[in-house]
């Protein structure tokens, strides 16, 4: 499968470069990794590294962060959408999907901005996809011992208790229910559209893939904790207010 | 407690959720409020309607009800302006979402370009 990709230009729309898969009669998909960025400067330099190694498209959405985080972007051969004023998180991830939708992608993988996740891991994540076993790909830090054992023990009860509420809310029973990493085929990034745009989309796209029947498949991921990592965490307050976005949500129009 | 009072209130908290979930109308977005206004304008320019109607329902005064009926009538408008709202903040996000996407595919190769397109949003408050 050969085809040239065009010089990659630092800030400007990349086109769909081929991924490495080799095998099957259909051609293989283009992935697209989509990065939503907010105030990420310490970090999305390295990320952005990490990831431009994998020879995937990247598309960073700078969620109008008030530091370097879009400038900083731009110097990598990457897609950087920026939007005019901050929305959120599922928010950007919406917006980098339909920009990677446009651009032809055929798996569409969504990667945290801050260094958490690995960059080796994407080809794990995609394997079901590309071997078409599911539709939705989740990482989970909880499927292994080793990776589960990284995981700081405040955090632990706080993402336990998350996998509740959210099987609860969304009748998708996970190990890890708020993980940002996944991987979704065209069909369900076309089908799913988050709506959410703050942090309850993790929920929202698990409730829409199982009313629109697509398969759900968990992977097991690691998860970098830096110091950074756990000072920025996620407040308690999120946690209700992710539960009252939910409720609301899902009963009033 | 008059057994109609909870009976009432289960049914009115029942069909308010079947209205905004599932049966949204821009007629009766309007007209229930509408409703409750004239029901009240009634109420108070003959008391003795809403003294009689509130012993009917099992409710003390008539003042009582026609508390109760506001409060029903204030709920179900915050209701629907906050789903008003939702609407509003979704047409938003698609259109910056538009913006966005509109301005990456015509970006120049310029290193220097200024980040902002022509829409950087002051979001302070004035």
């Amino acid at each position: 499968m050969s085809g040239e990709s065009q010089a990659a230009v630092p800030g400007r729309a990349q086109p769909a470069s081929q991924s490495s898969f080799d095998g099957g009669l259909t051609e293989a998909p283009s992935i697209f990794v989509v990065v939503p960025a907010f105030n990420e400067s310490s970090m999305i330099g390295a990320t952005l590294q990490g990831l431009v190694g994998t020879g995937h498209s990247v598309v960073v959405v700078d969620d109008c962060s008030r530091d370097d985080t879009g400038l900083i972007a731009r110097r990598y051969p990457v897609s950087v959408l920026k939007h005019p004023f901050n929305m959120g998180q599922g928010a950007a991830l919406q917006t980098g999907t339909v920009f990677a939708l446009q651009q032809g992608a055929g798996i569409v993988v969504h990667f945290d901005a801050d260094g958490q996740h690995d960059p080796s891991d994407i080809d794990r994540v995609i394997r079901p996809l590309l071997e078409d076993q599911a539709d939705l790909v989740l990482g989970s830090r909880f499927l292994r011992a080793a990776d589960s054992d990284t995981v700081p023990r405040n955090k632990r009860w706080l993402l336990k208790s998350a996998i509740v509420v959210n099987g609860l809310l969304t009748g998708v029973w996970l190990s890890d229910a708020h993980n940002g990493f996944r991987a979704l085929s065209r069909r369900a990034a076309t089908e799913v559209v988050i709506r959410e745009n703050g942090y309850t989309h993790a929920s929202e796209i698990l409730l829409q893939a199982r009313q629109k029947g697509l398969r759900i498949a968990e992977v097991a991921v690691r998860v970098h904790y830096s110091e950074y990592a756990i000072a920025k965490g996620q407040p308690l307050s999120n946690a209700a207010g992710i539960l009252m976005d939910l409720i609301i949500g899902r009963f009033v129009r | 407690m008059r057994p109609i009072q909870p009976l009432l209130i289960f049914l009115l908290i029942g069909l308010a959720i079947l209205y905004l979930s599932r049966m949204r109308s821009r007629f009766w977005d309007r007209m229930v409020p509408l409703i409750i206004v004239v029901i009240g304008i009634l109420m108070v320019t003959w008391p003795d309607m809403s003294t009689r109607a509130a012993n009917l329902l099992g409710v003390g005064r008539g003042v009582d009800l026609i508390l109760y009926l506001a409060l029903i009538g204030l709920l179900f408008l915050m209701m629907t302006m906050f789903s008003e709202l939702r609407k509003v903040q979704w047409r938003v996000t698609e259109l910056s979402r538009a913006l966005a996407i509109l301005q990456a595919n015509t970006a120049t190769t310029e290193p220097h370009q200024s980040e902002d397109g022509p829409l950087p949003v002051d979001d302070r408050p004035s």
